[in-house]
């Protein structure tokens, strides 16, 4: 390409980040992405940040660049609007990000992503369905965090019924301001089959919720609090990701991690549509489908695990050891498919909830 | 002629050269997306009003304006009470000690809103540092329940309110004539009839326009009450942001937007007629 057209493009992409800098402006300040420099090829990945990044920074995104000398420049703060605000204004900056489940369903229901190319990325047997743009490529899971030096283990809920039943474990209960996995644990907590939680019934979970309201001191905003409030003694038993647990004790605080009835959540990388990196991207997204790739970031970061079941024999013994058991009877998986028609109606109807 | 201009520092006709360059920033900054965020919230593929309408329905969407309302005017109520004192202490002080006093009253401002929350829970908490001072003195009977209800909220916003308080009550009684009260003692007047005969009546221009200040500020919070407040603490700020980000139902979050930024220029509105008549005073 001549400089001269280089420049007329760059003044072309101007005109349209002006034009759509406004919508841009009306969700929130721009991203602050990296340029991309002339000549050598580069992907630019967004993530949330923190421990799991810089895992998947070591060692998808370093292998990739190994092998093909495309360097991947992370950046964080992953969001649906700036991805929707990107992607109308066929401006893209973004040309891979991480999603929570949410996140996911909601960029696939409004068609922000490019579909995942199967003949690049390889699918597969996986203890989550395939789906057509996003790549589920790690799970976490939900249960119980609690401060062992001041409950022993017989005084801690370990079922979500337990958790439920103020009598019998006396406790401050921290809950998440928010319907997804809330509404799955109430309807374990009022004893359906964790298997058979979806498509999840509404009104029960709420009554099931009612329950526990006056027993609730805060239902947390932010997940570091799932911890803090612990670690500070201002609630008791906290719904909590193991792998949050883990960072924990690994920093020397006193906490446990309880589950009786694991709720399994997935993370998934997609890639933004229109982006102009496409076939870099696909080829960088078939990395984070490779079990052994999986596997060590498992066992980077304990509490979190693969979806690929060839995966789960090269984990290590400890990552192992906090992982549940996908096919036992009693760990549940939510359903992304009944969140992407339900998540508006029911997180509005939470709110309300909460606010009665 | 610019001279003549320069040398007259009344003069307004270098007004508009002077403006110019924030004008055209906010011009850019400011007006053009808040055109975008007016035309959205009447069009979602056509123009409709639809999004006003299911929200003059919606029983959350009232309840969380009431809640927002309430936040905003208990939060500003208790920064007032808390200011005033601290403005009438400054007017008092000579200019030096002032300026110094000045400084501590905007260190809330030097650090970032999420760790003074945080920094709250050591105060606050059951395990904080009032509560094992009162369970000292009375036992498990003397826990009191600070945070995670509305008077951590209030207590949280109060704490970056109240500049916004002091400075425009500690102009209005800077401003006032200190013979005033010195004729009033002559008169035999005793301290708190003064204060409340001369120095607060002639302080309310700057009360109002500080209150207000608060209210339109509290009214877009929503870090606070989330962090520091129970599950009803919920802010129009937050209803925008799950329409934004969560659902990605931008017509929606542009009307809550377009309702919210309406009531704050009616607000503006009234702060700017108070201030005119703190001019003529």
């Amino acid at each position: 390409m001549t400089g001269k057209r280089k420049f007329k493009e760059l003044l072309l992409s101007r005109r349209k980040l002006l034009a759509g800098g406004a919508s841009l402006a009306a969700v929130g300040p721009f991203a602050i992405v990296p340029g991309r420099a002339l000549g050598a090829q580069q992907i630019v990945f967004v993530g949330y940040g923190g421990a799991n990044q810089d895992a998947y920074e070591k060692l998808q995104c370093a292998q990739f660049t190994k092998d093909t000398g495309i360097k991947v420049i992370m950046a964080s703060g992953v969001d649906l609007a700036k991805l929707k605000a990107q992607v109308m204004t066929k401006n893209v900056e973004w040309d891979m990000m991480t999603m929570s489940s949410g996140l996911a369903v909601g960029a696939e229901r409004e068609g922000l992503l490019e579909k995942v190319d199967y003949s690049v990325v390889k699918w597969q047997d996986s203890i989550q369905p395939k789906r057509e743009a996003t790549f589920p490529f790690y799970t976490y899971w939900g249960g119980v965090a609690y401060d062992p030096k001041r409950f022993t283990a017989d005084k801690v809920p370990k079922t979500w019924a337990d958790f439920w039943n103020a009598g019998k474990f006396p406790g401050r209960r921290g809950l998440r301001d928010r319907a997804d996995e809330m509404l799955e644990i109430a309807l374990m907590a009022d004893g359906v089959d964790p298997k058979k939680l979806f498509p999840l019934d509404i009104d029960r979970a709420f009554k099931s919720l009612d329950k526990i309201k006056p027993h609730v001191t805060k239902f947390i905003a932010q997940t570091p609090q799932t911890i803090s409030l612990v670690q500070t003694n201002e609630i008791d038993f906290s719904y909590a990701f193991a792998g949050r647990v883990a960072n924990a004790q690994a920093q020397g605080l006193s906490m446990e991690f309880v589950s009786a009835q694991p709720l399994i959540i997935s993370t998934f990388v997609g890639i933004p549509k229109g982006t102009k990196n496409r076939d870099a991207a696909m080829k960088l997204m078939s990395y984070f489908a490779m079990p052994e790739m999986q596997a060590a970031y498992g066992n980077a970061l304990p509490g979190n695990g693969p979806i690929a079941r060839a995966a789960i024999p090269l984990l290590s013994g400890k990552a192992k050891s906090m992982l549940p058991n996908p096919d036992d009877p009693q760990t549940a998986y939510v359903d992304m498919d009944w969140w992407a028609d339900n998540y508006a109606e029911a997180t509005k109807r939470f709110k309300s909830w909460l606010l009665g | 002629m610019a001279t003549a201009a320069l040398a007259r520092p009344g003069s307004r006709s270098d007004l508009p050269i002077l403006l110019a360059p924030v004008s055209a920033l906010l011009v850019l900054v400011f007006f053009v997306p808040l055109c975008f965020v007016l035309f959205y919230s009447v069009y979602d593929g056509g123009f409709t009003t639809k999004a006003f309408v299911s929200l003059a329905k919606s029983g959350l969407f009232i309840r969380v304006l009431g809640t927002s309302f309430d936040i905003a005017l208990s939060a500003t109520l208790f920064s007032i009470l808390l200011g005033y004192p601290i403005a009438l202490h400054l007017s008092r002080q000579p200019p030096r000690r002032r300026a110094l006093l000045l400084i501590l009253v905007l260190l809330p401002f030097w650090t970032s809103i999420l760790v003074k929350s945080f920094a709250f829970y050591v105060i606050l908490g059951n395990q904080g540092i009032i509560n094992q001072a009162l369970r000292l003195a009375f036992g498990d009977a003397g826990t009191l329940k600070l945070l995670f209800n509305r008077v951590g909220v209030i207590v949280g916003m109060a704490h970056f309110l109240i500049p916004f308080v002091v400075f425009p009550v500690l102009a209005s009684l800077l401003a006032q004539n200190p013979e005033l009260r010195r004729a009033a003692q002559i008169m035999g007047a005793g301290p708190v009839r003064i204060f409340l005969r001369i120095t607060l009546p002639l302080s309310m221009p700057g009360v109002v326009a500080g209150g207000l200040m608060s209210m339109v500020i509290s009214l877009g919070v929503f870090v606070t009450p989330a962090l520091l407040g129970g599950k009803s603490d919920i802010m129009m700020a937050n209803l925008i942001d799950f329409y934004t980000r969560d659902t990605l139902d931008w017509n929606t979050a542009a009307a809550i937007a377009v309702i919210l930024l309406s009531l704050s220029a009616v607000l503006i509105a009234l702060l700017s007629w108070v201030r005119r008549d703190e001019g003529v005073a």
